[in-house]
C-alpha cells in the first residue's frame, strides 16, 4: 500500500499545479460602519474595499459572515433595530438584539427568534451560553437563568468563542482558556469585540482596532489598519 | 510808458517767488507764520522749504536771512544766486531745542518773509530694557532677527530726568509687524524722577526687513526688525529596538533635538523600494492608524515631541518584501536638514504563519500560509511518514513550483504573503500516512516544518 501511494504521489507532483492565493482572514468593522475584508497575515494585514456600509455589528467565522445594519441582517433579513451581539457557530449564528432584548438564531437563511429571557444586561452569547451583568456580578448563564460560572466584576466587554473567553477590563485584555492560566495584554479603553475570523477577534477602542489572534499558544495582538472613510 | 514797464519788471519777478514747506512728498504754501512745532528739549528738528520760482523768468535771490536763537540754515547758499523759471531752491532749517521756551525767527528771501515758530518742551527720556537695542544717538530701535510667526517684545522705561513734571500726551506705534505700546495709557504726567515702563512688540508675518515708528509726543523713534524663516531642528526617528524584519509592526517615534522655535504641522510619509524586480511596491507597508502611506504630524512651539496623528507614536508595518522603507517629513516649517530615514529590510528565510495537513477521500492536503520576502519561493520537498514516525519508502518527494509562485506574486499586489494548497492524490489506504515534513526553500535558506495528519 505504501508503495502504491508514493508511486502515484510522485507521478502527480511532477505535473501538478498548486493552488496559490492571497490569505484571507475574515472581515473587520471599521469605525465608519464599513465591513471590510482583511487579507494577509498577522502584522502585515491589509484591508480591502467595503463589502457593506452602514453596518452596526458583524461577526465572521470560517464559513459564515453576519452583518447587522440598522434594521436588517444582510442581505436583507428583517431584524430588530440597532446593533446586535453575534456569535458564529459553523454555518449558523446566535444573535441578541439589545433594543428589544430578543434572542434569535440565524440558520438556513432565516432568523428564528428564541423564547429566551434572562435578567441583567446581556454582554455576549455563544450557543446557549449567555454573559450577563447583574447587580451581583458578571455571570455566564444558560437561557433558563441558571449560572454556569462568573467573570470578574470589572469586565467592560466580553466575547465567547470556542474554548476561549476574551474579556476586557479598564486597562487590559484577558484571554481565558479552560484549564490554563489567563493571558493578559496591556490595552486600555476596549469598547467592544467582534469575531473577525476563525482565528482572530477584532478588538475595538474608541479610535483604533486590533486583531487578537486566539489560536491556542499563538495568542498575539496587532494593530489593524484603519481605513479613513 | 517806458518807466512803467521798467518799474513793473521787478514787481513781477517778486510775485513769482513763493515759499513752500516740503514733507518729502508734497509742498504746502507758507504764510506769514510757520510753526515747526514742539521739539523735545535737547532734540533737534530739520524742516525743508522750497523757494519756488513760479514764473518763467530767472529770479536772482540777493537776500536770504534767518535770524533767531536755535534756528539755522543747513548748507546755506551764498547770495546772490539764481532760481530759473519753474525751478526751486531747497532751504533746510535746523532747529535746536535748548532751554524749554518758545522760539521764533524771521526768515526772509528777497522781499518774501515769514516768521518761524518753535517750542522746546521738556520731555521724558526713553531707555530700552530687554529684547531690543536702542534708542541710541540715532533714535533707532532694532528688534534684530525674529523668526516669522514669533513675537519679540521689548520693554522700555520712560523716565522724567527734568526738574519739573512732564506730561506725555500721546504715544503711538506704526508700521506693519509692530505693535503696542502696551502697559501705558496716555495722557500721563511724570513727576520729576518718575518713570513708567511699557512694551512694544515685533511679530513679522513673513521673512524680510520691517520698519516702523514710535512717536512719543514730539519725539519719534524709528523701529526696525528682520523677519527670518524659521527652521526646525532635524527630527530623530526611533522605530523601537530589535532587528528590522519583514512581517513586523513597529512603533515610530519622532523627537526634536531641541525645542521647536515655532509651531509646525505637516505630513510624514512612508514609501517602499523593493529589492526584487518582480514587484514594484508592497501595499502592506503602511501606517496602521491611517491605513495609508501618509500621516499628519504636529509640533507645538517649545516642544521636542512630534505628535503623529495626534498620538505620541504611530505603528507602521514593515510589509513582506525585502527592500528599503523610507520616511520623509514635509510641513509648514522646514527642518535644518532633510528630515527622514531609510530602513533596510533584509531578505530572510520563508516564514510560515500557519501550516496544516489534512486528508480527504483520495487526497492528502497540505495548506501553507506565510510569506517569502525574497520572492524566490517554490522549491519544495516533502517527506512522508507513517503513523509510527517511520519514513515511508520512496516517500521523499520534491517539486518545483517557482514559476507558479512567480506568476502569483506578479499579480497578487499584496506583498509576498501566500496561501498555498497542495494536494497529493492517493489510492488505497491513505490513513497509514501519519505526518509529512515540509521543506520550503527560497534563495537564502530552507524552512522546515513537520505536519501531522489528523
Amino acid at each position: 500500500m505504501k508503495t502504491l501511494l508514493l508511486t502515484l504521489a510522485v507521478t502527480w507532483i511532477v505535473s501538478a499545479q498548486p493552488v496559490i492565493d492571497v490569505p484571507r482572514e475574515g472581515a473587520m468593522l471599521d469605525h465608519s460602519g464599513m465591513l471590510r475584508p482583511v487579507q494577509g497575515i498577522v502584522q502585515s494585514f491589509t484591508v480591502g474595499d467595503a463589502l457593506a456600509t452602514g453596518v452596526l455589528s458583524a461577526a465572521c467565522g470560517r464559513e459564515l459572515c453576519v452583518a447587522k445594519t440598522g434594521d436588517s441582517i444582510l442581505p436583507g433579513i428583517a431584524a430588530p433595530p440597532g446593533p446586535a451581539l453575534i456569535s458564529i457557530l459553523g454555518t449558523s449564528a446566535s444573535l441578541y438584539f439589545p433594543a428589544t432584548r430578543q434572542f434569535a438564531r440565524l440558520h438556513d437563511g432565516g432568523l428564528e427568534f428564541l423564547d429566551w429571557s434572562v435578567d441583567g444586561e446581556v454582554l455576549a452569547l455563544r450557543g446557549d451560553r449567555i454573559v450577563v451583568r447583574r447587580d451581583n456580578g458578571v455571570w455566564i448563564v444558560r437561557p433558563d437563568g441558571s449560572s454556569l460560572s462568573s467573570l470578574p466584576n470589572e469586565v467592560t466587554a466580553v466575547v465567547l468563542l470556542k474554548e476561549v473567553i476574551v474579556f476586557a477590563t479598564a486597562d487590559a485584555l484577558i484571554v481565558q482558556r479552560t484549564e490554563s492560566d489567563p493571558l493578559r495584554f496591556e490595552l486600555a479603553g476596549v469598547v467592544g469585540f467582534s469575531q473577525l475570523s476563525e482565528h482572530y477577534v477584532q478588538v475595538s477602542t474608541i479610535d483604533s482596532s486590533y486583531a487578537l489572534r486566539i489560536d491556542a499558544g499563538r495568542e498575539q495582538i496587532s494593530v489593524l489598519p484603519e481605513v479613513a472613510p | 510808458v517806458k518807466w512803467f514797464l521798467f518799474a513793473m519788471l521787478p514787481l513781477a519777478a517778486q510775485a513769482q517767488l513763493a515759499l513752500f514747506s516740503f514733507n518729502g512728498t508734497a509742498e504746502t504754501a507758507v504764510g506769514s507764520i510757520f510753526d515747526i512745532g514742539s521739539v523735545a528739549v535737547g532734540d533737534t528738528k530739520d524742516v525743508t522749504f522750497r523757494a519756488r520760482n513760479t514764473g518763467a523768468a530767472d529770479i536772482v535771490v540777493t537776500t536770504l536771512t534767518l535770524r533767531g536763537a536755535g534756528f539755522s540754515l543747513i548748507n546755506q547758499p551764498s547770495t546772490p544766486f539764481h532760481i530759473p523759471g519753474g525751478q526751486f531752491q531747497v532751504l533746510v532749517v535746523h532747529f535746536v531745542a535748548g532751554t524749554a521756551a518758545t522760539y521764533n525767527a524771521p526768515f526772509q528771501i528777497n522781499a518774501l518773509s515769514t516768521t518761524l515758530l518753535a517750542s522746546a518742551t521738556p520731555s521724558a527720556t526713553l531707555s530700552s530694557g530687554v529684547g531690543c537695542t536702542g534708542p541710541s544717538d540715532v533714535p533707532n530701535i532694532d528688534f534684530g532677527s525674529v523668526v516669522t510667526g514669533n513675537t519679540a517684545t521689548c520693554t522700555y522705561s520712560l523716565r522724567n530726568l527734568n526738574q519739573q513734571a512732564v506730561t506725555v500726551s500721546a504715544m503711538a506705534v506704526s508700521g506693519a509687524g509692530f505693535g503696542g505700546p502696551q502697559g501705558v495709557r496716555t495722557p500721563l504726567t511724570l513727576a520729576a524722577g518718575e518713570f513708567v515702563t511699557f512694551t512694544i512688540s515685533f511679530a513679522p508675518a513673513a521673512a524680510g526687513f520691517y520698519s516702523g515708528a514710535m512717536a512719543i509726543d514730539a519725539r519719534s523713534y524709528k523701529l526696525s526688525g528682520t523677519g527670518t524663516s524659521p527652521l526646525l531642528p532635524a527630527p530623530l526617528l526611533d522605530y523601537e529596538s530589535g532587528a528590522l524584519q519583514s512581517g513586523q509592526q513597529r512603533r515610530l517615534t519622532l523627537t526634536l533635538a531641541a525645542p521647536a522655535p515655532i509651531a509646525s504641522s505637516g505630513n510624514v510619509t512612508i514609501s517602499f523600494t523593493s529589492d526584487n524586480a518582480l514587484i514594484q511596491d508592497d501595499s502592506s507597508v503602511m501606517f496602521a492608524a491611517t491605513g495609508t502611506r501618509s500621516m499628519p504630524y504636529t509640533i507645538a512651539k517649545g516642544d521636542t515631541h512630534v505628535l503623529l496623528n495626534g498620538q505620541s507614536s504611530a505603528v507602521f508595518q514593515t510589509g513582506t518584501s525585502a527592500g528599503r522603507i523610507q520616511f520623509a517629513l514635509s510641513g509648514s516649517v522646514p527642518f535644518t536638514q532633510a528630515a527622514g530615514a531609510t530602513l533596510t529590510i533584509p531578505g530572510q528565510q520563508m516564514i510560515l504563519d500557519s501550516a496544516s495537513a489534512s486528508r480527504r477521500t483520495g487526497f492528502l492536503d497540505v495548506l501553507l500560509t506565510g510569506f517569502d520576502n525574497t520572492y524566490s519561493a517554490g522549491s519544495m520537498a516533502f517527506t512522508f511518514y507513517d503513523r509510527n514516525g517511520q519514513a515511508l519508502e520512496g516517500g521523499n518527494l520534491s517539486a518545483d513550483f517557482r514559476s507558479d509562485f512567480r506568476s502569483y506574486f506578479t499579480k497578487s499586489q499584496s506583498g509576498s504573503v501566500f496561501k498555498a494548497g497542495i494536494s497529493f492524490p492517493v489510492t488505497g489506504d491513505g490513513s497509514v500516512v501519519g505526518a509529512v515534513d515540509v521543506q520550503l526553500s527560497n534563495s537564502l535558506s530552507v524552512t522546515s516544518q513537520r505536519l501531522t495528519f489528523p
